[in-house]
């Protein structure tokens, strides 16, 4: 059995990451789940910098796209250019359905776009596809 | 030899051509004995009978309008009395009244000592290039834009009076020069490459010469114009002349990008709205049932359905809430023209409607439908939208929905969605296509009421028509017209 999968989470919602970690607790792949709440700390974990030395590579992340400062546009354009970073996979998971972020997101090489379900079973049902998908069927780039 | 009889050669013959065919007209009349000659053309153009008709001066004064008499007979005095040539224009009236405008011209016959012996004089009737330059001045006047004309060759340009208005110039003096240089000097120096790639692709291409510029005015500030004209071009292909207008278009031009900053900022105001508004319901609904999932030992049965009901309520408003932004979104957005497979299409429905209405049984007839020119993602909106109204709306019997389209006679496409549901009351027929109108009880039939306004609205926006055809009770047709541009490709 290899280690379980880092997923980093980044969303500025409170409720959002909680509703996504009692969605992912239900899936049968357990998972080590890193919650951060603003993409520009999201940076500072993926490069290990300041409180963030000793935090692992995530094998995939999950990414809001609608946060202050730095939203999830501008962190996959960071993400995508960087030699050390670009290969792991980023799933936009948004309340948007607006055609111009969508496109933006695959412009900016977004691996997967996928829209938040307000219905609680439809969010789990997400989750679990992703784990399903992600963590099951698609081979992740070799560490 | 030329092949002509005598009488083509005959003077008389084409000096009578020479008239009929140039409008002309020539008289003589001597000093001494007082004969007044009038050649054919002169009785045409007074329109009156050699036979009825012998002129003398005295008379042939009164051939003009009341008002030229005096000017007339002042004109030919002078030329007599000083010897001299003499040129004016004059209007001649008819004995049934209609009135010609003539120019007339002359010189004094001299014999061998010098001595005054007769007047010749030519007339030329002008009335139709009269007729015509009146008619282009009058538009030039009421017109709000002006008219130009540059004669490439010699480098000259001609404009008409109210280029001075519109560029702020109070009079001709005002203005420091009328050179085609000065006007170029007025573009704004964004506009200079624009303007010359405009000219560029006019001349060597013919592409349609029409663009917006800035130009100078009097007062230092600039203001927009639109410009359009038309090249004439030479047996080898130089263009050697350029006519066309200029139309002070600042006002709408600011208007337009008014109108555009507001329609981004309601874009934008939308889109942060909806996602603002997500965020809460899907934690409201989000906790609650988390809350039934996890404590449903601990809960009875009305906690449970309290639950319930704040679920949908939640749902309900998220659903609300995108309808909206979509509603939105589609005013602001542009349109796209390609063509589209309507019959793939609605295929594609048909499976969406399967995945959602997975417990339904139902049936939907779609078959040769066209291919269309359309905005095929606003389009596809309306279709799904009649398509999963007729299944929400059903009746006792499993829905049946049948698309069908009919090319009209001026190529547009008619599209009808029957199907055999619950019907629309005449009365309410209108309605329907207006935001939020729900014509059934919310616990009966799902939906926002914003569907069928999307459709209407994707409609008007291709310049078509949505309407109902239905009886209560008896199913419902929507039909709606897609109109097809003409020659052009896609």
């Amino acid at each position: 059995m290899k280690t379980k999968p880092n997923i980093l989470i980044i969303d500025d919602s409170e409720s959002d990451t909680i509703l996504m970690e009692e969605a992912i607790k239900d899936t049968s792949i357990a998972n080590n789940i890193f919650i951060v709440n603003d993409a520009n700390d999201a940076l500072k974990f993926l490069r290990g910098e300041a409180q963030y030395k000793s935090s692992p590579r995530p094998n995939l992340i999950i990414l809001d796209l609608k946060m202050p400062d730095m939203d999830g546009h501008e962190f996959l354009s960071h993400v995508k250019t960087d030699d050390q970073l670009k290969s792991i996979p980023v799933i936009v998971l948004s309340t948007s359905s607006d055609p111009v972020d969508i496109r933006k997101c695959y412009e900016l090489h977004a691996n997967c776009y996928i829209e938040k379900p307000v219905n609680f079973m439809r969010f789990k049902k997400v989750i679990s596809v992703i784990n399903d998908f992600w963590l099951g069927i698609a081979h992740l780039p070799p560490e | 030899m030329p092949n002509t009889t005598d009488k083509n050669l005959d003077s008389d013959y084409i000096l009578e051509r020479l008239e009929r065919i140039g409008g002309l007209g020539h008289w003589r009349y001597e000093f001494e004995s007082g004969w007044l000659f009038w050649s054919r053309g002169v009785y045409e153009i007074h329109g009156l009978d050699p036979s009825q008709y012998k002129p003398d001066l005295e008379s042939a004064v009164k051939c003009y309008v009341p008002e030229d008499r005096e000017h007339v007979q002042a004109c030919v005095e002078r030329a007599i009395k000083n010897g001299e040539n003499y040129t004016f224009e004059c209007r001649i009236q008819h004995p049934d009244n209609t009135v010609r405008t003539v120019v007339s011209q002359g010189e004094i016959e001299l014999d061998d000592d010098g001595k005054k012996v007769a007047i010749f004089g030519t007339i030329n009737d002008i009335t139709e290039l009269r007729e015509y330059e009146t008619r282009f001045q009058l538009a030039a006047l009421g017109s709000t834009s002006i008219m130009w004309d540059w004669d490439i060759v010699n480098d000259e340009v001609y404009w008409t009076g109210r280029i001075l208005e519109l560029l702020g110039y109070n009079n001709a003096e005002e203005m420091p020069s009328n050179s085609l240089t000065f006007f170029k000097n007025l573009v704004h120096p964004d506009d200079h490459l624009k303007l010359k790639n405009a000219f560029g692709d006019h001349f060597a291409h013919r592409a349609p010469f029409h663009i917006e510029i800035r130009l100078q005015k009097n007062d230092g500030n600039y203001a927009w114009f639109s410009a359009r004209a038309h090249a004439h071009w030479d047996s080898e292909g130089r263009a050697t002349r350029i006519s066309g207008s200029l139309t002070d278009v600042h006002d709408l031009k600011m208007m337009e990008t008014k109108l555009k900053r507001s329609n981004e900022d309601l874009n934008q105001f939308a889109s942060i709205a909806a996602h603002d508004l997500q965020q809460p319901l899907r934690a409201i609904s989000g906790f609650l049932s988390l809350l039934k999932e996890k404590y449903h030992e601990e809960l009875d049965d009305s906690a449970q359905t309290y639950i319930d009901h704040a679920v949908t309520s939640a749902e309900n408003m998220s659903e609300l809430v995108k309808d909206l932004l979509e509603y939105s979104r589609i005013e602001t957005e542009e349109i796209h023209y390609k063509l589209c497979d309507t019959e793939e299409l609605v295929a594609d429905i048909t499976r969406s409607m399967e995945h959602i209405f997975k417990s339904e049984k139902f049936t939907i007839n779609a078959e040769n439908l066209p291919q269309i020119v359309c905005d095929p993602l606003k389009i596809q909106r309306v279709f799904y939208n009649l398509i999963e109204n007729a299944i929400k709306y059903r009746g006792n019997d499993d829905p049946i929905i049948t698309v069908i389209a009919q090319q009209q006679d001026n190529a547009d496409w008619l599209f009808k969605i029957k199907d055999n549901g619950i019907g629309i009351d005449k009365s309410k027929q209108e309605d329907v296509f207006k935001m939020f109108t729900r014509l059934h009880k919310k616990e009966d039939y799902e939906g926002t009421g914003v569907g069928l306004a999307i459709c209407k609205k994707v409609i008007d926006l291709h310049l078509g028509q949505i309407w109902i055809e239905s009886k209560a009770g008896q199913g419902t047709t929507f039909a709606f017209i897609i109109p097809q541009p003409l020659n052009q490709q896609f």
